[in-house]
């Protein structure tokens, strides 16, 4: 049994310190991820009393659930940002395409109106600078975009670094005053927590307690982030599926492990990337890649105001091929565009495994086996040179760089080919009224060749219901009058026309070169169809295409923008639950501070007392 | 419940916030009047937009199209009914001279009035638009068509006719060729034609002509012969290449029936007289003026001059009105392509007023919704505001 003095000692001192612990709570009450402390009181039988531990107002979980909220939040905040700047890219009709590509085929329409003058092929020319500008810039702005990913990548890698260090060092500390004390430092606990919140404003992750009090941190995928006192660092390399952008790299280097990354702001990146970025710019190069093949082949097989046969109204490059740094064969590969309406907008990788070439669509990521020189969605690949070895790959991008690479090649505006390069006429002696019209050029350099060298002269032989074909060609066209005067197609190597009418016998029809046709538009009245041809992969137009484009940003956008939403109202509740049993509240503090007052005032009253009964003790033994 | 102070505060906060972005979107959407801030607020909608707004482009195209063509269709008529006025001239002379009362002297100036109406006629045929294309040129609209030879004019265009889109799927020609209007009229009776030789010095006059579906086509003269004055007057048709087709004995108002053909002629032919039938299907405009003007022009007072310009004004009237009748049809062409395309603009103005009615729907703000929204959303944050004020005064510190 003690004495009342060292009673009322105790009790001063552990008092004193409670007070301290919770002034040190209303402290803190604004430090973020502060655990509130508390004082426990341990009773000594007949000794007075003593401050046992400070207990740490804290669940495991509820913690827990912040961090994934917070992780879920910054990856759908990031994503939703990036793809809001997209689409408004794409949609402000400041930046987007899609008010240049109707004004394109407006000027269309104009020279078509007016083929042999001047200022309206001039306008068509601008316009058409004005449309490569516009998906330059697009392009451009989309570039800009994966360098600030790739810029804010390499950042985030190394700030993910210096926190897994951190937390690899508090694992330590902790570990050692565990070991220690029997009980880990609550404020070690709190600075390791707030890594790890900070942590998972980057990144998702899991954690697994070890028994001597220290975590592991694992990415998705199991990737090690903190493994007990050690942290492995991640790193960032070139995609080997796309030069444009950086993947990331973790223990084993250059082996890409951001497709397992999920969560945070580097979870956000990589999704935005992927997801939103690499499709919009493969879809911008392939309306870009379309249009100028479209657009192309129909100059190609048009006259210019000179007579002369049309040139390539655009210029893009050709597919880009790039060969895996780890190849061991020289073979170069090409790849050029053969059917651009085939073309799908996907990468492809392809694989040489000693016999066989194996293409594998990087998005859909069927595989099929083929045999260059093959044309194979729209694009043809050769071996210009070398010889591959086994396990040797290529990247090709067929579109990828069509946005970017889209100019325009004529800068004369008497290029534009207006006109057919062949006309026909019925002979003004013909008795019947054999007509033929619809004239269509599917190919130039189908015998017989245009320019022609000589005039195809069709005569009508009703002995034989046919046109017998003489002069540039040889042949004979069936022609029945009785069925067919009604219009029937057909051809002559590369024209097709429609013959109709009755024909009387020995009747000429001519086909000759359209020489000085300047009046003639029929082929600017089919570029102007192309506005509404569904060109791209022969199912939309090149508007549809870009609608689409818009709309699969958007579309993008909106998820992250409701997931951002629904993330915060998450992270809200998880944060409430944490602090509403973490964080520090005022009143509580203020109440607690007055009983610990008056305990205080007890206890010292306690101290007089004895103080007093002593006295009286030693008053009453004096004499 | 135990809450932090921390919380408290925040929750205060957030909901400020909230209170706040609200009006701030609510007063953007007003001050731009779009219901659509940002694609991804309404993703679909966006795309229909682009869409529409794509598809108006389109149809202001072609309504610029439909402009396009209704001047150049008009400039055409305008130059049609010039031509028609001109052919009708010519008929009106031509029917003028015909007249037995006229003397050699009036038929030269009828000649001088038909020389001045070929000119016209090929003026009219080099008719230039406002840019300077030549509007019956066919393709070839930069090079002069028509130039006056010494039969008339000859044409150096083509049979290319200019189609306009009007709408995504509606083309309309805006142009004929001048080889259609002025180069294909039908020429005779359309199997065949005749000329009177120019020394004829009877009085046979060719009134009707006519030809079966197999009528051989060739060039064949008619000649009469009545080699003494007792004998009857006789006449052959001999072919070019088969040779004599028929003969027999000249009555007035007889068929003359060969390869399915038949000529009646009245008046009494001379020995040696012949008219030559050529079977070319058409005949151009300026030939048909020049050959009448000639006629005229080199008429004399004789007998045998008045037979000739009696057969030969017959002729010319009878290719005058197949001139009329190819040009006339032209112009009807012409009159219903106008129309065509004025329905046409009728109906891309609907189709117009549609979309943008549509479009209105996606992209306008519904003013009175927004602005009661925006009243009850500043009430929302003055409430929001004044109870965080208050609140926040309140702690028991204050009576420690």
């Amino acid at each position: 049994m003690s004495d009342p003095l060292s009673i009322g000692y105790s009790a001063l001192e552990s008092l004193q310190k409670a007070i301290s612990i919770t002034g040190n709570n209303i402290a803190n009450v604004n430090t973020e991820g502060y655990s509130r402390q508390i004082a426990s009181f341990d009773g000594q039988t007949g000794y007075g009393v003593k401050i046992s531990s400070i207990e740490r107002n804290y669940d495991f979980y509820l913690s827990r659930e912040v961090q994934e909220r917070t992780a879920g939040r910054f990856e759908a905040t990031t994503t939703s940002d990036l793809a809001s700047r997209l689409s408004t890219l794409l949609t402000d009709p400041a930046t987007s395409a899609a008010g240049v590509l109707d004004n394109f085929f407006s000027a269309v329409q104009d020279v078509a109106n007016n083929p042999s003058t001047l200022p309206e092929r001039q306008v068509l020319l601008g316009e058409a600078q004005t449309l490569t500008d516009r998906f330059q810039f697009i392009d451009g702005r989309i570039g800009a975009l994966s360098s600030e990913i790739n810029l804010r990548m390499g950042t985030i890698v190394s700030e993910i670094n210096g926190l897994t260090t951190n937390i690899a060092t508090l694992n330590d500390k902790i570990a050692t005053s565990l070991q220690r004390t029997g009980q880990a430092a609550p404020d070690l606990l709190d600075e390791r927590d707030r890594n790890l919140a900070g942590l998972s404003k980057l990144v998702g992750y899991n954690i697994r307690e070890n028994d001597d009090g220290s975590f592991d941190v694992n990415m998705g995928g199991g990737q090690s982030l903190v493994s007990q006192f050690t942290a492995l660092s991640l790193t960032t390399f070139v995609s080997t599926t796309n030069p444009n952008a950086m993947a990331v790299a973790g223990k084993s280097a250059n082996a890409d492990i951001s497709s397992l990354i999920t969560g945070g702001e580097l979870g956000g990146l990589i999704d935005f990337r992927v997801n939103s970025l690499d499709p919009a710019q493969a879809q911008l190069g392939l309306v870009a890649t379309t249009l100028s093949a479209s657009f192309n082949a129909q100059q190609a097989l048009g006259l210019d105001l000179n007579g002369a046969a049309g040139t390539a109204l655009f210029s893009s490059t050709a597919p880009a091929v790039t060969a895996a740094s780890a190849n061991t064969g020289s073979a170069v590969i090409t790849a050029t565009i053969e059917d651009a309406s085939a073309l799908t907008g996907d990468r492809y990788g392809l694989a040489y495994d000693g016999t066989n070439w194996a293409l594998q669509n990087l998005t859909t990521l069927a595989s099929q086996a083929i045999s260059p020189p093959a044309t194979v969605h729209g694009f043809k690949v050769t071996v210009a040179s070398g010889t591959a070895q086994a396990g040797d790959s290529y990247l090709i991008d067929p579109v990828g760089s069509g946005a970017s690479t889209f100019s325009v090649a004529l800068t004369d505006p008497e290029k534009i080919a207006a006109a057919l390069p062949v006309r026909s006429s019925e002979t003004l002696t013909n008795r019947g009224d054999g007509a033929l019209t619809n004239m269509k050029v599917t190919s130039t350099t189908v015998a017989p060749t245009l320019p022609l060298a000589n005039a195809l002269t069709l005569t009508f032989n009703s002995a034989q219901n046919r046109y017998d074909v003489t002069g540039g060609a040889s042949m004979n066209l069936a022609y029945n009058p009785a069925n067919d005067a009604s219009g029937v197609s057909r051809t002559i190597g590369g024209l097709t026309f429609t013959l109709s009418g009755t024909p009387v016998n020995g009747d000429v029809i001519t086909i000759s070169n359209n020489t000085s046709a300047s009046g003639d538009n029929r082929n600017m009245l089919l570029m102007g169809g192309l506005a509404t041809s569904k060109y791209v992969e022969g199912a939309r137009t090149f508007s549809d295409e870009y609608s689409s484009l818009v709309t699969n940003v958007a579309v993008k956008s909106r998820k992250a923008q409701s997931a951002a939403d629904a993330e915060r109202v998450l992270l809200e509740q998880a944060t409430t639950a944490r602090d509403n049993l973490q964080g520090v509240n005022l009143e509580e503090e203020a109440i607690q501070l007055m009983r610990y007052q008056q305990a205080l005032q007890a206890a010292a009253q306690l101290v007089s007392i004895a103080d007093t009964v002593f006295q009286a003790m030693m008053t009453a033994t004096q004499r | 419940m135990r809450m932090s102070t921390t919380q408290i505060f925040n929750q205060g906060v957030n909901n400020l916030l909230d209170r706040q972005s609200d009006v701030t979107k609510t007063q953007e959407q007003l001050a731009s009047g779009k219901r659509i801030m940002d694609a991804s607020e309404d993703p679909a909608g966006t795309a229909r937009t682009l869409d529409i707004t794509s598809q108006l482009a389109r149809i202001d195209a072609y309504q610029r199209n439909t402009v396009t063509v209704q001047s150049s269709l008009s400039l055409e008529e305008g130059a049609l009914s010039g031509v028609i006025n001109d052919l009708q001239r010519a008929r009106e002379l031509t029917i003028q001279g015909n007249n037995a009362t006229m003397t050699a002297a009036d038929r030269g100036s009828i000649a001088v009035e038909l020389s001045a109406i070929l000119e016209s006629l090929i003026a009219r045929g080099n008719t230039q638009d406002a840019s300077g294309e030549y509007i019956f040129g066919g393709f070839q609209s930069g090079v002069q068509p028509f130039s006056k030879t010494t039969g008339g004019a000859a044409y150096h265009g083509d049979d290319g006719q200019r189609f306009m889109q009007v709408s995504a799927d509606v083309q309309i020609a805006s142009s004929n060729s001048g080889s259609e209007v002025f180069m294909s009229a039908t020429a005779g009776n359309g199997s065949f034609d005749y000329r009177s030789a120019a020394n004829n010095t009877g009085t046979a006059v060719v009134t009707t002509t006519a030809a079966a579906a197999n009528y051989v086509p060739e060039t064949y003269t008619l000649a009469f012969i009545k080699a003494n004055p007792a004998d009857p007057i006789t006449y052959t048709v001999t072919g070019d290449t088969s040779g004599q087709v028929a003969t027999g004995n000249y009555t007035e108002n007889g068929a003359i029936s060969f390869a399915n053909g038949e000529i009646r002629l009245k008046g009494i032919p001379a020995h040696g007289d012949s008219f030559t039938v050529t079977s070319v299907p058409r005949q151009d405009i300026f030939t048909t003026i020049k050959d009448i003007e000639s006629v005229f022009a080199s008429a004399s007072d004789t007998t045998a001059s008045a037979t000739r310009v009696h057969n030969e004004a017959s002729r010319a009237l009878n290719n005058l009105d197949n001139a009329l009748e190819k040009v006339l049809t032209v112009q009807a062409d012409i009159g219903t392509r106008l129309r065509r395309t004025e329905m046409q603009t009728d109906t891309n103005e609907a189709f117009n007023y549609q979309l943008k009615e549509t479009l209105s729907g996606l992209q306008d703000l519904d003013y009175a919704e927004a602005i009661s929204r925006l009243n009850i959303q500043m009430l929302a944050l003055q409430a929001a505001q004044q109870t965080f004020a208050k609140t926040q005064t309140m702690s028991l510190f204050n009576y420690l």
